[in-house]
């Protein structure tokens, strides 16, 4: 039963999946929309492990995104490798860079780590714009063979969503094992940590690079499905957006960076480029400041209200609560 | 060896621009402990809206739009303490935002097109090297802007009090000072120096919507070469990254050394974990 609780935010997400692959099969344009939220939702969920559940706030997760998707596409393209090769490499790259650099990057102050990872994704963009041949410069890359498994958007909607999926899942266990708890006690409180005997730099720089390797498994999506990248494609601005996203949707929770995502790629649709960013920060300011649980804290809120106060059950009166403080909870 | 010495100047007057901008940032790391990171997008605003407005009038609408810009800012500030929001994390993503409102409010309004303006028909010749006369009137305008600035801080009553409410919010409300008036007034006249800096800059390098960004990044660079310690050294870290990027596009080759000032700040970060500390837990 706890364990059908814990995963009760995955087998919401797949059914939603399902049914909107269902309904929507037949219109190609939402179903872009779906795979690109999902491929958003992937590098949201980075920034929620690393900065919800770790503390460490990083404005570099589409550079790592970046770096897996052009390691894909000149494997495949210059190379001659198949996609899956590609996606091993796409997933293993971004972490290699990741770890050793984040061993550095952990001992610096949370500000200090989030402007480190700003600066490293300029670095990125300019390299990836000054790789020559490589990686085609200001062009970027075309001709991305795309993956035989998922030709239709149908199926690639199917598997980029499966992704979000296991994900999800697999955050969802981290929240609630030991691993979790040491993570969130090194967010809580460091020195407590060190006290415990916890090697928090490697498991901090551990979590840093795992959530590299999701960027990476973004990057793949998105290069195989839109058969082209560019430097442009995935920028710093595309970093403070998904930071955008998770802050809107909620940090804390699980679900908060899909939620953020859908909600902001679906208004990325339907408004006009030049204000896009207006109303990007604008509501962004609005999020932090009157309503810093995002959308997800407001709807549990919101839940709470009507269900019932007296009498409740321990249990149900401490799942109103983010699930990152169930886990703390004695 | 003239070679050299051109470089060296050319970088130095162009760091005057970048230390312009960094120069409200170690203000306001001075008197807060936070980071505004929407300093560069003000300072293009105002010196986009300075040139298409033009003469004084277009000067004084910059200027006042700097400093509402960061008014706004200082509000956003004061509704994060008050739901103890306020960690310097929040506040830099906090201004990130409003620096990403104000670049689109400039491509919205303002189109892609680059705003540029040469005051000076000529450049001059001293030593044989040849220097544009506005980035001179921009070296005299940072120098008096560092001095004001840092004699303000360091040596009046209201330095004093700035430099009490930064230290210690509490002790300095139990003393009789007003913060939160403080704090306005410190990002108000944040907000003023990056207007002026925005406005001579669009009469030297030129501003277009992309360039908030860029500039809050190498100023925040110039701001922590000396360790954020105060204007002064602020002023000077953007004049050093000026002539480390002249010297390194001047000698080397290739698109690739535009990521050096990057590398450059990215390694200080890392070998001086101290900067920025504020919000350590």
């Amino acid at each position: 039963m706890n364990e059908l609780r814990r995963q009760s935010p995955a087998l919401s997400l797949l059914l939603i999946v399902v049914v909107s692959g269902a309904i929507f099969s037949g219109s190609r344009s939402t179903l872009d929309t779906s795979i690109l939220i999902a491929i958003f939702s992937l590098m949201a969920l980075s920034v929620g492990i690393s900065f919800g559940q770790a503390g460490m706030m990083s404005l570099g997760q589409a550079s790592f995104a970046a770096i897996g998707a052009y390691t894909t596409s000149i494997l495949t393209t210059q190379a001659g490798w198949s996609p899956y090769a590609g996606l091993v490499a796409a997933v293993l790259v971004p972490p290699l860079i990741a770890y050793p650099l984040a061993r550095l990057l952990v001992r610096l102050s949370h500000l200090a780590l989030a402007l480190a990872t700003l600066f490293l994704g300029e670095i990125v963009m300019i390299v990836l714009n000054n790789g020559g041949d490589l990686t085609g410069g200001y062009l970027g890359i075309g001709g991305i063979p795309p993956i035989s498994l998922a030709t239709t958007p149908l199926a690639f909607h199917f598997l980029a969503w499966g992704c979000v999926v296991v994900t999800v899942v697999l955050y969802s266990n981290l929240k609630s094992s030991a691993a979790g708890r040491a993570l969130n006690t090194l967010r809580q409180d460091p020195l407590r940590a060190q006290a415990d005997g916890d090697d928090g730099p490697h498991r901090l720089s551990a979590t840093f690079a795992f959530s590299a390797g999701l960027c990476g498994l973004a990057g793949w999506l998105y290069a195989h499905y839109l058969t082209y990248v560019a430097p442009e494609s995935l920028s710093v601005s595309t970093s403070i957006s998904v930071l955008l996203m998770v802050i809107v949707g909620g940090s804390r929770y699980v679900l908060g960076p899909v939620v953020g995502a859908a909600l902001l790629t679906v208004l990325n649709d339907h408004l006009p480029a030049e204000v896009l960013g207006l109303l990007y920060g604008l509501a962004l300011v609005i999020v932090l400041v009157v309503a810093p649980r995002g959308v997800m804290g407001v709807a549990a809120q919101l839940l709470g209200r009507f269900r019932p106060h007296p009498r409740r059950p321990v249990e149900d009166s401490l799942s109103d609560r983010p699930t990152h403080e169930l886990e703390i909870a004695p | 060896m003239r070679e050299l010495l051109e470089y060296a100047v050319q970088g130095a007057l162009l760091g005057v621009t970048y230390g312009l901008v960094a120069l409200p940032i170690g203000l306001i790391y001075s008197s807060f402990r936070v980071i505004d990171a929407g300093v560069g997008s003000y300072a293009a605003l105002a010196g986009i809206v300075a040139l298409s407005v033009g003469g004084i009038a277009g000067i004084a609408a910059g200027l006042a739009i700097g400093a509402a810009l960061a008014t706004l800012v200082a509000l956003i500030y004061q509704l994060l303490v008050r739901r103890e929001m306020a960690e310097p994390v929040i506040v830099v993503t906090a201004t990130f935002a409003v620096g990403m409102a104000v670049d689109s409010l400039i491509l919205w309004r303002y189109g892609t097109d680059p705003f540029v303006k040469q005051t000076f028909d000529s450049a001059w010749s001293i030593a044989d090297v040849s220097i544009n006369p506005q980035s001179i009137v921009n070296l005299l305008i940072g120098l008096v802007l560092v001095a004001l600035t840092a004699g303000g801080l360091f040596h009046t009553s209201t330095g004093r009090q700035v430099r009490a409410s930064a230290d210690n919010v509490l002790g300095a409300l139990l003393a009789g000072i007003p913060v939160v008036r403080i704090q306005y007034m410190m990002f108000a006249f944040e907000g003023l120096l990056a207007a002026v800096a925005g406005v001579l800059l669009v009469y030297t390098t030129g501003l277009d919507f992309t360039s908030g960004l860029h500039l809050t990044l190498i100023a925040f660079g110039a701001a922590i070469l000396f360790g954020l310690r105060g204007p002064l050294q602020c002023f000077l870290g953007g004049l050093a990254i000026g002539v480390v990027e002249a010297l390194v596009a001047g000698y080397g080759s290739g698109g690739l050394v535009s990521a050096l000032p990057f590398v450059f700040v990215l390694v200080i970060l890392v070998a001086s974990p101290r900067i920025a500390e504020a919000g350590r837990p």
